[in-house]
């Protein structure tokens, strides 16, 4: 069958090896020399993983830690001095800063009562509720065991009652130690 | 005197740790990655960046480099890949800048052809009309003068592929020549190809 569109193909055959040898020739004569050492090794170098730190050996993390106590001792002991110094130099500042120390303490305090109070509040209101429950429970005792001795009663009588029938109903049951027979129907007479 | 180590003692060298001793390697093949960069149609000015990829290419990859085959033949096929990537990436190029007025023109004249760099500049023209599949057997074969196994190993195809993709490629460059490039066909060629 005929292809519609069919491919190009070239007019002639395969020329041979001797022929393309030939006719490539002039590409043999192109080299290129170059060197490009250093630029691929200065590439290599460069995306080479950069070298991890070095761990500390245990002798220096202990000397370091120590060095990082003794820094954060020496800070507060400097803190701690200036501190005082401010309290007892007598500067203004220093007394607005007490003002506003004792003003923030008895803030404080005050609120503090005040929460306690509400606390105690709460804690009272509370024990009411409980109580007024138990005497409720207290004043319903009676009731709950007239009740109690009420249902008893009824279970007695129920009882009695029920064995009465029960003895009267067996004195008057048919006898049935005649065997059974099938009758024409599918009953049992 | 010691004796130079081989690819395969440079290439162990290097898989262990030793990453000085790729230079070497380098120094050995760079002028043949370059060359064959240069044939496949890489332009001159930027054979040295191709041949920098790919070694970079080869060194990252080195050790999936199988020793049972010759290291150049897998520098030829990283440096036949590179040099595709590069001409793709060069494509929206305007092509008409490598080729001389006269042969854009069409019907180069045989006095237009004369001296050897015009005429293998003529000639990777030619080649550049081929599809890829086609020209790059051609050139390792006919250019390079690898074996038929060397190009199928190279490529990463059978033998019979690559056999038959040159008899096609052959055949397309000589009706290539014949219509475009007449000065480019060996002394007596047709005749003798009739």
């Amino acid at each position: 069958m005929r292809m519609i569109f069919p491919q190009r193909r070239p007019r002639t055959g395969d020329p041979g090896a001797v022929w393309a040898d030939r006719a490539m020739a002039p590409l043999r004569g192109r080299t290129a020399d170059v060197d490009v050492t250093s630029r691929v090794m200065r590439r290599i170098a460069a995306a080479a993983p950069a070298p991890a730190p070095a761990p500390l050996s245990e002798r220096w993390a202990g000397l370091s830690w120590a060095a990082s106590i003794a820094g954060g001792v020496a800070a507060l002991s400097l803190l701690m001095v200036t501190a005082l110094a401010l309290a007892f130099s007598g500067d203004s500042s220093v007394h607005a800063l007490w003002t506003l120390v004792a003003t923030t303490v008895r803030l404080a305090a005050h609120g503090y009562g005040q929460a306690g109070q509400f606390a105690a509040a709460l804690l009272n209101a509370a024990r009411a509720v409980l109580y007024a429950g138990w005497r409720l429970a207290d004043a319903a005792a009676p009731l709950a065991r007239g009740a109690g001795l009420l249902a008893a009663l009824s279970g007695l009588i129920s009882i009695g009652i029920s064995v009465v029938v029960v003895s009267r109903a067996s004195k008057t049951a048919p006898v049935a130690s005649l065997p059974a027979r099938h009758t024409a129907n599918g009953g049992l007479s | 005197m010691a004796a130079e180590p081989t690819d395969l003692e440079l290439v162990q060298q290097v898989l262990e740790g030793r990453t000085e001793m790729f230079e070497l390697l380098v120094r050995r093949y760079q002028r043949l990655v370059a060359t064959a960069a240069l044939r496949m149609g890489v332009p001159r000015q930027e054979v040295e960046d191709v041949a920098s990829e790919v070694f970079y290419k080869v060194y990252r990859s080195l050790s999936r480099y199988e020793p049972s085959h010759a290291l150049s033949t897998w520098l030829y096929r990283i440096t036949v890949n590179a040099a595709l990537d590069h001409r793709r990436s060069r494509r929206h190029d305007a092509r008409s800048e490598e080729i001389p007025e006269s042969l854009a023109d069409g019907g180069p004249s045989q006095a237009d052809l004369a001296g050897e760099q015009e005429r293998s500049a003529t000639l990777l023209e030619a080649l550049g009309r081929l599809p890829d599949h086609y020209r790059t057997p051609l050139v390792l074969t006919h250019v390079e003068g690898l074996s038929l196994d060397e190009v199928a190993r190279a490529l990463n195809l059978p033998e019979g592929t690559v056999k038959s993709r040159l008899f096609r490629a052959r055949a397309m460059l000589k009706e290539i020549i014949r219509r475009h490039y007449p000065g480019l066909a060996p002394e007596g060629a047709f005749e003798a190809a009739r």
